[in-house]
């Protein structure tokens, strides 16, 4: 037997109901754009990206994949991988492996210069000298710069004496004029039968980073300098601290919000070092030959580079079959950067506090009152 | 602390200031001053900021051990200034500061030995609630004596092994649920003694039995462990010897010259951190706390642990600085008392900044009351309440404020303008007549003074305290073109001359001040304006009140009646002005009923309209 | 008094070695401090010096005497700038451009379509999502906003692939402007920042206008907006600057298109115009091309320098 409803009872529900519905429209209307952009620009690619690292896609003919399995992750992961038994794959994964070598390393030197200088150069400006406003633009300034007019700079300033760069025209016999920054090997070292070059392109790539690379960083650890409260600078004073105890047990414990981002968005900007190898050698110098042929084989390639190499059609026989494998390995990169920002956050987690010590003074008290 | 033989005498008298400097390198820049006889001392202290502002004009106080003064006054007064001077936090401009004899002006705060309590709590935020306790005492280096552990420890094993509960303590030790750290750390919780003679006690037993036999076996070598650790003990003593090292009694080592004991600068022991902190912690009542960080502390409890990390290093002199401010109202009451519990307990010296008068008077042994950056009185607060110097201290002391009336006196009587008449007697004539008179000698000092235009530090002082104070009893308007001092680079000395201020110059102070000479004498010979002052609890109702100290009746119209419980607050105008009348509840008394009031004559305070002074009949 | 006999307290050497600081407004830390900054922004700024210097030397000069800077051998020259922007030859040295002048025009009409709209339209589209998500309550919304902001930890890269197929499957890479802007309007970063700042707006304010009878859109546009001036304007500069510098996206959309330049932004001409033009005498022409991209970005820079630092430094804090 159905209940009884009472018109009221049934008046109510009804408004209830539409009420929702009116306020789930509201929000809907005003989020339509962004959560659409979002979907078919950010989540439908995710996910399509991992179905396509499954099979051999052909960019010219969507839909007309054959499905791989897991042949691309294997040609990254097995050296000794064939495709369909017969193609040897093994310079994909060579290259990939040293893509990822550089920009490891890259970034381990990187990271913490990127967030050492900018934090000694915001305790400079947290002297406040004369002018510290005009500083603090001019240091910013160089982040604001586009990459191909960067390039352009570093170029100039890099090139060999004959092709007229400043730097080794002014600096004449020095180290400067003298080597071949773009073009040549600084030292190779053998790890098993591979020998490796560490190209001397890796300086202007640094000075190029160091120079526009960390601007954001020094704006935000700045700011967070300024909102260490003062009276807690005064309250280490009467308890006895020197300047160096100061910036040990005060400056540093008040801006660990701050490092702690800029740690996060500096890794991330490192692990995708791209533009500026693009920019200045394109990727080069080219000198494993036995590599010739793969995505990003040259000696300043980064992860990135090896995706774009195959997927911006430079390469149009790259871009035709290898397609599946720049999915597979732009997923194997997404992961790496999640396990690295992971290992980061658990690193640096906030302190949550027990019961130790309160436990230990209960039994200190009992003690003592015997 | 350091023997005060260390330091160099202030007082001496140098020829010439070669001998100083090298006397000053010598000691360190440490100078103390025999003659100063307080604990904490500030003589002559003055600020001014670079700009020329002076926010502490001349204070003076002598502080003694064990007392709790309050510095309070209206914001803008200057008593913060005053106590991040005491602190270290501002530079002195010009003054003494003596800490335990020593003269501080120019000491770093970590060295002038005293704790501070700021407004903000001030705690380490990645710190727990422990850490921040312990971190004074972590970061310093402690005045020892330099013992010899090892001796120290043989002895107290011997000691030890006397004791009769000894294994029972020793089983207990292992006993997760009593003891809260490693084995030693109870024994040597509970018998007070050193961890290391509680580690080498306890490896010496066990060397010789398992825990399970030891109940039965103790007996058997303990006279053995005895004889042992005596011979270790003499044979450590003969080595010692050998190599030249005096010891006393104590184990401490003996300088060979002087037969002093050696004192070093070391950190403290893990041990002994402990020990303080955790009776910080019991004194506060924070054990529940002790592993908490600051933000996830409420306010009270961040303001005990702030009071914990003052108190644990025992310094000589406390600071406090508005501690109480941030708290809501029940929790203010709640702490205040807990200060002043804490400071009996410990005993320490405070000096306590606020701008709440109700907490100066529950709480201090001593007032000081300023404004505009002058000490206006100095006493207890029964003197500051009873004997108000001023205006300024009648009125800001005392809640409902006191209540200020404009009359005329003539003769021993002061007529307000109503017609009311209230007749003070031959005595306070005569006193009156004391009062204007010196008024009148020291106005015609200054003129004289300024005449001759010669510039000691003195007459400027005294001159801008006059005007700074004439200004509370008109209009306090004038004030501002009249405080501005600045410091002359031109003298040798410093001296404070007045800056180009707009309105203040030589003709217009010499004017102004024979303007209050002519005021200073008529008052003498005629009627003149006063102030007549009292305080809402000595007004009383006609009928219930029937002392022979009572004034004629007067009638107002109450506008408010306000009950406060226990009292009334009757609000009504009289003469032009807002007055309050505290009264017993058990009256009957309504709003808009008319109702009859008398005052109490012997506390009536008169007060001198151009300076704002209290005319004093007993002085 | 000043007397020869001075009690050792009086003694001036006690008071000046003490006093250094009462009445100097520059102690030592800031005039070190000072020092280190400038010769630390002389070296900065030098690079940019030098782009704008050597840019303006004729061709012959920038490859013979390269060390010159400020008094270079044969005076000033718009020599390069002319060979960008109207692709003209110079006599002596033979450049030849290759490039239609018409094409500068247009890289900078669609970077310019690509930054200000751009920006224009995320501002938007981020300002009414962030509106939605602080102001309407509607069950799951903080589920979902959680995982938008969960979605920054991915990296750009690994969406990439996904993108560009759907984007070449639409044939968007033979339109000009529409593949560079409307794949930003998901971007979650500028709409953090936006409700963020939303989020410190107190909820009175929208529920007194709430009881008042004001709809949604005009609480929006009438209370909210004027509020948030400050950060939808410093979202905008930011916005626009990482819209105007951006190489990566257009290159990858367009960059392949050698045939079709018309549809290039700035940027990516200019990139391509330093992989050309790169060794001694034709280093002039990229560094003009470097100066020509980076003048609208400096313009904004210079004109709103502050505000920018100052939004930077509240996102930063407000972590």
């Amino acid at each position: 037997m159905k209940e009884a409803l009472t018109l009221q009872e049934f008046y109510r529900r009804e408004e209830r109901k539409k009420g929702t519905i009116k306020k789930y429209g509201i929000f809907l209307l005003f989020t339509l754009p962004f959560l659409l952009a979002f979907l078919i620009f950010f989540v439908y690619p995710l996910f399509y990206g991992i179905y396509i690292s499954f099979t051999q896609y052909k960019l010219s003919y969507p839909g007309q994949e054959t499905f791989v399995g897991f042949q691309w992750y294997q040609v990254l992961f097995n050296p000794n991988y064939k495709i369909q038994g017969k193609v040897s794959t093994f310079k994909f994964y060579e290259s990939f492996w040293r893509a990822f070598f550089h920009t490891i390393t890259f970034a381990i030197i990187m990271v913490p210069i990127a967030i050492v200088i900018p934090l000694a150069l915001a305790i400079l400006i947290n002297f406040k000298p004369p002018g510290f406003k005009l500083f603090r633009c001019l240091v910013y300034l160089p982040s604001i710069v586009p990459l191909s007019c960067a390039g352009a700079i570093f170029v100039m300033l890099f090139n060999p004496a004959d092709t007229a760069g400043v730097l080794a025209t002014i600096f004449p016999n020095t180290i400067f004029s003298e080597i071949k920054w773009f073009t040549s090997t600084w030292f190779s070292f053998n790890i098993g039968s591979n020998v490796y070059n560490v190209a001397y392109a890796w300086i202007p790539i640094f000075c190029m980073c160091f120079w526009g690379g960390w601007g954001g960083n020094f704006i935000i650890l700045n700011a967070g300098l300024e909102n260490v409260p003062k009276s807690l600078y005064e309250a280490s004073s009467v308890d006895g601290c020197s300047r160096w105890h100061k910036i040990l047990y005060v400056t540093i414990p008040n801006i660990k919000g701050q490092l702690v981002l800029c740690l996060f968005t500096t890794i991330i900007g490192y692990m995708g070092l791209y533009g500026q190898n693009y920019v200045l050698l394109s990727g080069g110098p080219f000198t494993a030959s036995t590599l010739n042929g793969a995505p990003a084989w040259g000696d300043t390639s980064t992860l990135l580079y090896y995706i774009q190499a195959i997927v911006d059609g430079s390469n149009a026989n790259l871009q035709a079959a290898y397609y599946g494998l720049a999915s597979a390995a732009s997923i194997v990169y997404a992961l790496f950067v999640g396990l690295f920002t992971g290992i980061q956050q658990y690193a640096t987690r906030d302190r949550k506090s027990g019961f130790k010590i309160s436990e230990e003074y209960s039994k200190w008290k009992r003690i003592v009152k015997q | 602390m350091e023997n005060n033989e260390q330091f160099l005498d202030g007082n001496l008298v140098v020829d010439d200031e070669k001998v100083a400097r090298q006397l000053l390198k010598e000691h360190n820049y440490k100078v103390s001053n025999g003659e100063v006889d307080s604990f904490v001392s500030l003589k002559g202290i003055n600020k001014v900021y670079p700009n020329g502002v002076q926010a502490v004009f001349d204070f003076n106080l002598e502080i003694n051990k064990n007392d709790f003064i309050v510095l309070v006054g209206p914001s803008g007064c200057g008593k913060s200034t005053t106590l991040r001077m005491v602190a270290g936090l501002e530079d002195i401009s010009s003054g003494y500061l003596y800490i335990d004899k020593v003269l501080s002006n120019y000491l770093p705060s970590k060295s002038r030995d005293i704790s501070m309590v700021f407004q903000s709590y001030a705690l380490y935020p990645q710190m727990s609630v422990y850490d921040n306790i312990a971190f004074p005492l972590r970061i310093r280096k402690y005045d020892k004596k330099k013992y010899d552990y090892k001796c120290v420890s043989y002895k107290e094993v011997l000691k030890l092994l006397t004791e009769e509960d000894l294994v029972d303590s020793i089983f207990k030790s292992f006993d997760k649920t009593v003891n809260f750290g490693k084995p030693y750390q109870y024994i040597a919780t509970k018998y007070n003694c050193l961890d290391l003679s509680a580690k080498t006690l306890l490896k010496a037993v066990l060397k010789k039995t398992k825990l399970q036999f030891l109940a039965d076996e103790f007996k058997n070598f303990k006279d053995e462990l005895v004889n042992e650790f005596e011979a270790l003990l003499a044979t450590r003593l003969e080595a010692l010897q050998n190599k030249g090292n005096i010891l006393n009694d104590e184990y401490v080592y003996l300088d060979k010259e002087t037969n002093e004991e050696i004192h070093i600068k070391a950190k403290l022991t893990e041990q002994e951190i402990r020990n303080k902190v955790f009776e910080a912690a019991t004194i506060l009542d924070l054990g529940p706390y002790l592993d908490r960080l600051p933000k996830e502390l409420s306010g009270g409890q961040m303001q005990r642990v702030a009071l914990g990390r003052a108190i644990v290093r025992n310094a000589k002199v406390f600071l406090m600085d508005e501690p109480l401010s941030n708290l809501d109202a029940k929790l203010r009451v709640m702490m205040r008392s807990e200060i002043v519990r804490i400071h009996e307990q410990i005993g320490a010296t405070t000096i306590y900044v606020t701008h709440d008068q109700t907490e100066a008077m529950t709480m201090a042994t001593r007032i000081v009351v300023m404004s505009k950056g002058w000490v206006q009185q100095v006493g207890t607060p029964k003197e500051v309440y009873s004997k108000p110097n001023n205006l300024f201290v009648a009125k800001f002391i005392g809640s409902p404020a006191m209540n200020i009336f404009d009359g005329t006196y003539d003769n021993g009587y002061v007529t307000l303008e109503d017609g009311f008449k209230v007749n003070f007697g031959v005595k306070f004539a005569r006193a009156h007549e004391r009062f204007y008179t010196k008024k009148v000698e020291e106005t015609t000092r200054l003129l004289e003074l300024l005449d001759t235009d010669s510039e000691g530090e003195v007459t400027r002082t005294e001159l801008s305290k006059i005007f700074s104070a004439k200004s509370y009893a008109k209009n306090e308007k004038e004030a501002k073109d009249i405080d501005v001092l600045t410091y002359s680079k031109k003298k040798k000395k410093k001296i404070f001359v007045k800056k180009a201020a707009k309105g203040f110059d030589l003709e217009e102070t010499r004017n102004s001040l024979m303007e209050m000479l002519e005021q200073y004498k008529s008052a003498l010979n005629g009627k003149h304006t006063i102030k007549l002052g009292i305080r809402p609890e000595n007004i009383h109702v006609e009928t219930a009140y029937n002392e022979k100290d009572a004034t004629k009746a007067f009638e107002i119209e109450p506008s408010v009646v306000e009950l406060l419980g226990g009292e009334y607050l009757i609000h009504a105008t009289y003469n032009n002005v807002e007055m309050i009348a505290k009264v017993p509840a058990t009256l009957d008394v309504k709003a808009h009923k008319p109702v009859n009031l008398v005052m109490s004559k012997s506390l009536i305070h008169l007060f001198d309209e151009i300076s704002g002074e209290r005319i004093d009949i007993d002085e | 008094m000043e007397t020869n006999c001075q009690t050792v307290e009086n003694c001036k050497q006690l008071n000046k070695r003490n006093e250094k600081n009462l009445h100097l407004k520059y102690p030592a830390s800031k005039i070190v401090s000072f020092i280190i900054l400038t010769i630390f922004c002389i070296i900065w700024i030098a690079p940019f010096i030098l782009l704008v210097t050597v840019s303006l030397r004729s061709q012959y000069d920038a490859m013979y005497y390269p060390e010159q800077f400020l008094y270079p051998h044969s005076g000033y020259s718009l020599e390069s700038y002319k060979v960008i922007l109207f692709g003209e030859t110079t006599g002596e040295q033979h450049i030849t451009t290759g490039v239609d002048y018409v094409n500068l025009l247009c890289w900078v009409l669609n970077s310019c379509g690509s930054a200000i709209g751009g920006t224009i339209l995320y501002l938007i589209v981020a300002s009414l999502t962030a509106y939605a998500f602080t102001f309407l309550e509607v069950k799951g919304r903080n589920i979902l906003f959680a995982i938008i902001v969960a979605s920054m930890v991915v990296p750009g890269a690994a969406t990439t692939i996904g993108n560009q197929t759907t984007i070449f499957g639409l044939g968007w890479q033979k339109v000009p402007l529409i593949g560079l802007i409307l794949p930003g309007l998901g971007g979650v970063y500028g709409m953090y920042l936006i409700k963020t700042f939303f989020g410190s707006i107190p909820k009175d304010l929208v529920e007194s206008a709430r009881m008042d009878g004001y709809s949604n859109l005009k609480i929006f546009t009438k209370i909210i907006l004027p509020l948030g001036k400050t950060v939808i304007f410093v979202q905008g500069l930011f916005g626009f600057m990482g819209g105007w510098n951006d190489l990566i996206w257009p290159q990858m959309l367009y960059g392949a298109n050698v045939n079709n330049k018309n549809l290039w932004t700035l940027q990516v001409g200019m990139a391509y115009m330093l992989g050309k033009y790169r060794t001694g005498n034709q280093i002039g022409v990229s560094l003009a091309g470097g100066v020509v991209c980076i003048i609208p970005v400096l313009i904004v820079y210079l004109l709103a320098a502050n505000k920018i630092v100052e939004g930077m430094a509240s996102a930063g804090v407000k972590r």
